[in-house]
């Protein structure tokens, strides 16, 4: 189901630390993917499914293989209207 | 987030470029003809040479009948006619108190690292869970561990045992001279033998030990754990499968006689150690008859056990087990508890079967439930 609201940085990031199954405090927009155990394959997967669930975002295997950080996936947030800045 | 394979289906589609209608399709029992390719498959994956024969072992491990009937099967995943991931399952009977439930062994995954981080050997898991209504995971590498954990149920990890024998590689590693450590191993060996003695105590008479050829028929009668605990369900013809027609892995069958009357058996692997440099031996599986006299018998086949590894030369004997009612006996026996071990995940489809599948304090595993032919 596509949910059109903003969300803050801290919440994304809050987001984030869900899907990827770890706590908010262990990430920031510079935690990079190989520094968070849960964002791994299944990771990768829930994360699509997530983000095309919420927000209709749809990442292609290009997009996917580009992020390497927390930043990179608040990027797409933003280049998709969904970051309240 | 929990994750369900009708809901990473289409992303795990989208990711290898394949129609999301085609993708449980493109997901088969291997059949014979299919034997070769997974060879070629696995050994562009193994680092070097497998120093098996890796065609023997899967012929061995599995049938090839394309269905996925039979009672072990090879899974293979298939992207424009190329194999790029495989999983092993082998069928098992779990035994509960009064009870034998059906469950299958995974093991041997195996993705193309060049779809790595894709998800395909998440799928691939949860697509057996839709198909096997339990699954225990017992051959692992650390990588996998944190995604087998959000795929399955954790138990906590095997506790392993150590019990030092001959003290020479161990004392030329700290002293780092050979002639000094062969001096000083001869009194330190024998302090060794001496605790042994003092923990083993008094010593039964007309105790024999010989090498057994076959798994003896009546090993059914025999017991290896307690018996109110969890176990994968052992028979004559599965041991010998396992362990005496293994392609990939030579065990030693022990077997300890009290008179002529059969006491209990060990199942153990000698291997020449590469980190310590030494002959090693590892018990994997153990059966002995109930207790009488008086004697012990796990501790009377475990002692006749370490005193023929001894004369075999082995430095160091390895137990890795899962089960906190063995641990008096070994401690008894002179092991020392070195590290946690193997981990173990199971999955059980039925709600009322995870209460007491998941109970890490009910379970019995030897090493020789694991998948651990291949170190």
């Amino acid at each position: 189901m596509s949910e059109n609201t903003a969300m803050s940085t801290s919440e994304a990031i809050a987001w984030f630390a869900e899907i990827f199954e770890t706590t908010e405090n262990e990430i920031s927009s510079e935690t990079r993917q190989q520094d968070i155990e849960g964002w791994d394959s299944m990771g990768v997967l829930t994360l699509m499914a997530e983000l095309d669930d919420r927000f209709s975002i749809n990442l292609d295997q290009d997009e996917l293989e580009s992020i390497s950080t927390i930043n990179d996936l608040l990027d797409v947030l933003r280049k998709n209207n969904v970051l309240a800045e | 987030m929990k994750m369900t394979l009708e809901k990473i289906s289409p992303y795990l589609a989208k990711s290898l470029e394949i129609p999301g209608e085609a993708l449980a399709q493109c997901f088969t029992p291997a059949s014979r003809e299919d034997l070769d390719e997974i060879v070629r498959f696995r050994q562009t994956l193994f680092e070097g040479d497998a120093p098996w024969d890796d065609k023997s072992y899967l012929e061995w491990r599995y049938s090839f009948d394309g269905t996925g009937a039979e009672r072990n099967c090879i899974w293979i995943f298939r992207k424009d006619s190329e194999i790029i991931g495989c999983l092993g399952i082998e069928s098992v009977n779990l035994q509960l108190p009064g009870t034998l439930i059906p469950a299958c062994k995974a093991m041997d995954i195996l993705v193309d690292p060049e779809l790595d981080g894709r998800g395909l050997g998440a799928w691939m898991n949860l697509y057996l869970m839709s198909v096997y209504p339990v699954i225990i995971v017992v051959g692992s590498n650390k990588n996998s561990h944190s995604l087998l954990m959000r795929l399955f149920h954790p138990l906590s990890r095997t506790r392993m045992y150590k019990l030092p024998v001959r003290s020479g590689k161990f004392l030329q590693k700290i002293l780092k001279s050979s002639l000094l450590s062969r001096i000083v191993s001869v009194p330190f060996d024998l302090l060794l033998s001496a605790r042994r003695k003092l923990q083993w105590g008094r010593h039964e008479k007309g105790v024999s030990i010989r090498e057994l050829s076959v798994i003896p028929p009546y090993i059914t009668q025999l017991k290896s754990g307690r018996e109110d605990q969890i176990s994968i369900q052992r028979s004559p013809e599965y041991l010998t499968w396992r362990y005496v027609d293994n392609p990939r892995r030579d065990y030693t069958v022990i077997g300890v006689f009290v008179g002529e009357q059969l006491a209990g058996i060990t199942i153990c692997r000698l291997f020449f150690s590469e980190s310590s440099q030494q002959l090693e031996a590892t018990v994997l599986d153990w059966f002995f008859t109930e207790n009488g006299a008086g004697i012990n018998h796990r501790i009377l086949l475990f002692r006749e056990c370490i005193s023929f590894l001894i004369a075999r030369g082995v430095c160091m004997i390895n137990v890795e087990v899962y089960c906190n009612s063995c641990h008096d006996d070994f401690h008894q026996l002179g092991f020392i508890v070195r590290d946690e071990g193997l981990p173990f995940f199971i999955y059980a489809k039925d709600e009322e079967l995870r209460e007491r599948l998941y109970d890490e304090n009910r379970w019995f595993l030897t090493e020789g439930d694991f998948d651990t032919d291949m170190y």
